[in-house]
């Protein structure tokens, strides 16, 4: 589900601003980013740390069937009487996983196959701008059912196509980067230097045009959540690990036990995180000029 | 009274990173009826900010500090936007962009555009208001028949006409050009300048010129003020600015353009950078730079020093060097 | 495909029946020139062509999308306007807080949760029974809560945030300035002059979006029991039904294609700037 790629960097608008301070502008985002980081690392600790944290195991099951919201389980239990909370604590290391794992994938793969081509341009460019292009219209969410159900339901596999399916807007990121980078004086210093390219490439132009690719990933990290999600809801999952998509399957089945759906509310909760932080990456790499008062 | 615009220790800051830079810094200048001033001065020395001021459309992360412009008797910036909106813009005063590929609006036909303005602004029907603009068409040297083309199919001369005819519909008394030529090149840009010369006899309105390109200002005014970091460092008739340059700064600037009686002369560059607005040093702002600071400049800001009648320059040794 | 209890020679008799026994290059090619002459193969789940499959079911997914990318589109090009014309104001923020918060929201479990409250709960809506059957009244009824749920999860959150952030961009441009300096009512130049420029990238979205909405429709089609093509796919993937899912990625192929030339031509109409020959 490839999102609109890089968020628009904002610069001074012409007019049509009120005279409000900026201040609330800037302090909205620079929080939201900030509680973005914080919900990460909130549930980056939660997966790490689940066999501490759940009360109960990730498959135990008991007697209480279908029990609402309790002292003993937080947020009562599934089917076969499993703790939700605990569940949706191991949830976590789920989709952790799969957003960091298919974010890293793609970054590197779009940062590799973006670069080469911005830097050397030429025909080499063209061709890979057409293949970006024509990677993007392929309807990824398909290809990704299709390939977990033809090849298996473990989580690598669809790891891995996510991340084949969603390296392009990187690399389109790290292409224009590239090519305004490549012209500063800097680098052109260092190529009369004699310095190699790929020496260039990955010391002084990378480091400097990494940002926006970063802000990318931290809204790739937020779809792959959602993607794992929807797998896992739709069946199409690693049975042997629970995920939020699951339980909340649960609630379909079980359509009164409304407890089980909370795991949507983690789900939303992760998701936003990420799009919080990308935003918050975006927002402080832009300059920007403020709203004059009187 | 001939007096058209006068413009009186303005004073215009942007707002950045929590405080005030100053765009614009106590100018004061005048233009008569008919007149054409020119302003001239490089990139970023505020020019462009003063234009806006004057039109009353700066935006939102701006403000005049301080100052008054006095068009036509009154000062407009005590003028409620309403009344500007009304009887002042494009009526009184028209601008001229540069010809970039969006100074017209892309997704309206040019004519379209055009005679929407006429009509909104001179309350005329469709078709008065399209006749309007056929004449301005061959006023400025067009075929009206290409009124019904997108702005993409125009070249950039031909937006350039087209920018000035539609500045001409309410025929102003004053047309503020902010670089109007920049985009163009030499041969279309002698065009552009003749018929905005052209015009000028014919309607005899006042015309604020600026430009970055001192060819341009000294083919088309006969007044000249020149602008650096914000200030105006010598303003005087053409005549003196061009053949006896006071100021350190206009001297600089006068030497880096070619000049066609002396073709061999060697062309030179103001070595340094235009002042970071935000870090204004104490003294002349020009220092850095000048070939003929001295310490004081460094550490007073110069005076403005009259020459002679109209003929003034921003400097410490603006007598000594007059001589 | 033959049954858990075929013998062998049932077996060897369906291999012959589904030209199994050809070579791989063979059964491809007898395959794409059958895609020429519109014969996709025959389902094996539904003993039925595969074009007949997917055609019957289209429909219901088609009347679930438009609308869907349609009022997305139109709330979208709104709230994102809105955003814009109060650039930096609290009303913009929390749009833009509001936005990020209902895309973050997984579509599935929205389209559960509208299905519980408004469904279960208040009963406004029915639970169960979907897809182009009954009175008009009746379709619509039960197809409120699955476009409801596409339209506040997915479109118009993505169109809001482009209209945004390509008002931004309009209204630095000269001939904006202009308009100021002209003296036209702040409306005007908004609406008239600025937004027409700003939907431009909308529509391109619009195309790249037949694409990627795909996710949302067969996670809506599941919750709410919606008999369209994204239950389709799901259900072909259960019952291992190959031709009937190699129709499926050929078709959506081809609609894709589709979709995004019907937007490039769109998309010439609205900008002058673009031509055909």
């Amino acid at each position: 589900m490839p999102r609109t790629e890089a968020l628009e960097p904002e610069t001074r608008p012409a007019g049509f601003l009120p005279s409000l301070s900026d201040a609330v502008r800037r302090l909205v985002h620079f929080r939201l980013g900030l509680a973005g980081f914080v919900i990460i690392l909130f549930f980056g600790i939660l997966a790490i740390g689940a066999p501490y944290i759940a009360p109960y195991g990730e498959n135990q099951q008991s007697y209480n069937i279908l029990q609402p919201p309790s002292a003993q389980h937080l947020l009562g239990t599934d089917s076969i009487g499993r703790d939700t909370l605990s569940r949706i604590i191991y949830g976590s290391q789920v989709s952790m996983e799969f957003g960091f794992g298919v974010a890293l994938l793609s970054l590197v793969l779009g940062i590799i196959l973006g670069a080469f081509p911005g830097y050397f341009g030429g025909l080499i460019d063209d061709l890979f701008s057409r293949f970006f292009d024509t990677v993007l219209m392929i309807p990824a969410f398909f290809l990704i059912i299709l390939a977990v159900a033809l090849f298996g339901s473990n989580i690598q596999t669809s790891m891995l196509i996510v991340a084949l399916t969603s390296w392009p807007s990187n690399a389109r990121i790290t292409r224009a980067q590239v090519l305004t980078l490549k012209t500063r004086a800097y680098v052109q210093a260092s190529t009369v230097t004699g310095a190699g390219h790929l020496r260039i490439l990955f010391k002084h132009i990378l480091p400097n045009g990494i940002s926006p690719v970063i802000a990318n990933s931290a809204l790739q990290m937020a779809n792959a959540v959602l993607i794992e999600a929807s797998l896992s809801f739709l069946g199409l999952s690693d049975p042997n690990h629970v995920s939020w998509g699951t339980i909340i399957f649960g609630a379909v089945e079980n359509f009164n036990a409304w407890w089980l759906s909370m795991a949507g509310v983690t789900l939303m909760i992760l998701t936003l995180g990420f799009n919080f932080a990308a935003d918050g990456v975006s927002y402080l790499l832009t300059p920007r000029l403020e709203v004059a008062k009187g | 009274m001939t007096e058209l615009l006068k413009v009186e220790g303005l004073t215009v800051e942007y707002a950045l990173n929590g405080h005030y830079v100053k765009a614009v810094d106590d100018v004061s200048l005048t233009v008569n009826k008919g007149d054409a001033l020119g302003i001239v001065g490089e990139s970023g020395c505020g020019k462009s900010s003063l234009a806006l001021a004057i039109m009353g459309i700066l935006p939102d992360n701006a403000r005049i500090a301080s100052g008054i412009v006095q068009f036509e008797g009154e000062d407009l910036l005590k003028m409620p936007q309403s009344r500007q909106r009304r009887d002042i813009r494009w009526k009184r005063i028209s601008m001229i962009f540069q010809s970039s590929m969006n100074a017209l609006n892309p997704v309206y036909r040019v004519g379209s555009t055009l005679t929407s303005v006429a009509e909104f602004k001179r309350k005329v029907s469709r078709n008065e208001a399209a006749e309007i603009v056929e004449r301005l068409y061959r006023l400025v040297g067009m075929d009206p028949s290409r009124m019904k083309n997108f702005p993409h199919q125009y070249s950039g001369g031909m937006r350039q006409r087209a920018v000035i005819a539609m500045s001409l519909i309410c025929e102003p008394p004053l047309i503020i050009a902010d670089e109007p030529t920049t985009a163009l090149d030499v041969v279309v840009q002698n065009q552009i300048l003749k018929t905005l010369r052209k015009l000028r006899e014919d309607l005899g309105m006042a015309i604020i010129l600026i430009s970055h390109d001192v060819g341009v200002i000294g083919e088309t005014c006969e007044r000249v003020a020149v602008m650096y970091g914000g200030k105006l460092f010598e303003t005087g008739s053409a005549k003196q600015l061009f053949s006896k340059p006071n100021n350190p700064y206009t001297r600089a600037l006068l030497g880096c353009f070619p000049d066609l009686e002396n073709p061999k002369r060697k062309l030179n560059g103001i070595p340094g950078e235009p002042p970071d607005l935000t870090m204004i040093p104490p003294g002349c702002r020009f220092a850095p730079r000048c070939a003929y600071a001295k310490e004081i400049c460094r550490t007073q800001a110069p005076p403005i020093y009259e020459l002679e009648a109209g003929h003034k320059s921003l400097c410490h040794f603006a007598k000594e060097l007059s001589q | 495909m033959a049954g858990e209890y075929a013998t062998p020679e049932i077996i060897a008799a369906t291999r012959v029946r589904w030209g199994l026994d050809k070579p791989l290059y063979i059964q491809l090619y007898t395959y794409i020139s059958g895609v020429f002459k519109g014969d996709l193969g025959f389902s094996l789940d539904f003993n039925r062509p595969v074009l007949d499959v997917i055609v019957s079911r289209l429909p219901n997914t088609l009347v679930l999308v438009i609308p869907v990318m349609i009022i997305g589109l139109g709330f979208g090009l709104m709230l994102g306007a809105l955003a814009a014309r109060h650039l930096g104001s609290k009303v913009d923020s929390a749009l833009q807080v509001l936005a990020l918060t209902f895309y973050s929201a997984p579509t599935f479990w929205l389209g559960l949760v509208l299905l519980e409250v408004f469904g279960l709960d208040l009963g406004w809506f029915p639970l169960l029974g979907g897809g182009l059957v009954g009175s008009f009244q009746s379709i619509i009824w039960h197809i409120t809560l699955p476009v409801g749920a596409l339209i506040v999860a997915w479109t118009t959150p993505i169109f809001m945030r482009l209209t945004r952030s390509s008002m931004m961009e309009v209204l630095k441009e000269d001939y904006i300035t202009t308009s100021k300096a002209i003296g036209y009512p702040d409306s005007v130049i908004f609406y008239r002059h600025a937004l027409r420029n700003a939907l431009l990238p909308s529509v391109t979205m619009l195309g790249l979006m037949v694409g990627t909405i795909f996710s949302g429709v067969v996670l809506v089609e599941t919750v709410f029991s919606w008999p369209g093509l994204g239950l389709l796919l799901l259900e072909a993937i259960h019952a291992r039904d190959y031709p009937l899912l190699m129709g499926m990625f050929a078709i959506i192929a081809v609609a894709v294609s589709i979709s995004m030339f019907i937007t490039d031509l769109v998309y010439g109409l609205l900008d002058p700037r673009v031509t055909y020959k």
